[in-house]
């Protein structure tokens, strides 16, 4: 993996000529990219709409790393683990082997673009409130919930059940922790167990 | 106890940042140490949900935090914490020789993220207090890899809407930052993820 890795950092340093760190210390100040704050371009990505099993912020998994260096707002050069943070509130894990796209799009605060999603499915919220929906804050809920949320973003038939298949799957933590997670081929998100509000989301990259 | 390595660059990170990380800051024996007594703690199930806020205003708010935690409390250090509490001390002393910041005490507890949880995008300083001058984390987790996720994510000491930096939760890796500047927040964990976690404090004004 990190000869991966230092193959595509030396693969960037030969189409941007610029100086790369291969190393894994985030406070190493070479590792850092100290680009002019480009607040227009910035603004411009994080309003991007968020697509399942696709991307974000204006790059999709067919994207390769060196050409999201020039459409995103890195913070930092690639190093062995792979991960690079874009000023447009986007955390990134490339992967190690050509041809070095995107594994997944962690969405951070800030982000302002919608998950889309299909009809009849208006674009969600990065904090929505699905207890109208899932009024019940239980796991039973939330199993139903990675139900319909599968179906809907995969169009699995209505009586596909991707828990018992293994397609999706749900952390709860029955007796600690206060959020849960449900895990779809192209989409993790996180919600608040008491309020069943949408916490954060990771867009996954469905053939890796 | 040898004195600890006070690495070059730590002052200026912290100056031009207001951040600083590395892995080779708090030796590796002294993050065993502390690894191993959280995991005594862990068993004896003695982490309780973390509260935030101050006084009457505490309260535990699973929407903004989701971890567990447990105080350290110097006056009844474990066997295993007395090396972390010396070097501390040395370190603090250096601090505040180099940074002039009167340094005087701590808190300290064990966290713990189950599966699933997070920390939303927020500050450390408490808006009726500013004693709290550093943030100090240091990880404990064994074999992490990047798919477990959990990273911290640091915002731009001048401009707190972009992101500055984004740091793995990996062995021994130690994040510094200022209290009241940085804004930061942990993307939900795959896998559980522990830690030491406080704040080197200033006296009362």
């Amino acid at each position: 993996m990190k000869n991966g890795f230092l193959a595509l950092s030396l693969m960037f340093l030969t189409v941007c000529g610029a100086p790369v760190f291969a190393g894994t210390s985030p406070s190493t100040a070479s590792n850092l990219i100290t680009t002019p704050h480009n607040a227009d371009k910035v603004k411009t990505n994080s309003a991007k709409p968020i697509f399942y099993g696709l991307g974000a912020g204006g790059i999709t998994f067919n994207t390769s790393y060196p050409e999201a260096q020039m459409i995103l707002s890195p913070r930092n050069r690639i190093d062995a683990t792979g991960i690079v943070v874009y000023e447009e509130g986007l955390l990134i894990q490339w992967t190690g082997a050509p041809p070095y796209v995107a594994k997944y799009i962690v969405i951070l605060a800030g982000y302002q673009g919608k998950l889309q999603a299909p009809n009849p499915w208006v674009a969600i919220d990065q904090q929505q409130d699905f207890s109208v929906n899932y009024p019940e804050k239980s796991q039973a809920s939330a199993e139903k919930m990675a139900l319909d949320f599968y179906r809907m973003f995969e169009n699995a038939s209505a009586d596909d059940n991707c828990l018992q298949t293994g397609r999706c799957k749900i952390t709860w933590n029955a007796n600690k922790g206060e959020f849960f997670v449900i895990e779809l081929p192209g989409l993790h998100l996180q919600f608040i167990k008491d309020t069943m509000v949408l916490n954060s989301m990771i867009v996954i990259n469905p053939n890796i | 106890m040898n004195a600890p390595l006070f690495p070059t660059d730590l002052v200026e990170s912290l100056k031009t940042k207001g951040w600083y990380a590395s892995s080779d800051l708090v030796p590796q024996t002294i993050a065993h140490q502390l690894r191993e007594q959280l995991l005594i703690h862990k068993n004896q199930q003695t982490l309780k949900p973390a509260q935030i806020g101050q006084g009457e205003n505490k309260k535990a708010r699973p929407d903004i935090r989701g971890d567990s935690i447990l105080w350290l409390e110097p006056e009844k250090k474990q066997v295993l914490e007395d090396d972390f509490f010396k070097w501390l001390t040395e370190f603090k002393h250096l601090l505040n020789q180099h940074l002039l910041m009167n340094l005087t005490s701590e808190e300290l507890h064990y966290a713990l993220y189950p599966p699933g949880a997070g920390y939303q995008k927020h500050r450390d300083c408490f808006a009726t207090s500013d004693q709290r001058a550093l943030s100090f984390v240091l990880y404990l987790n064994n074999d992490w890899n990047s798919e477990d996720m959990g990273q911290i994510v640091l915002y731009n000491e001048v401009n707190p809407e972009v992101v500055d930096a984004q740091i793995s939760p990996t062995f021994a890796q130690c994040v510094i930052f200022l209290s009241a500047s940085i804004f930061h927040e942990v993307i939900f964990t795959k896998a559980e993820r522990i830690s030491v976690t406080g704040w080197l404090k200033k006296p009362l004004p």
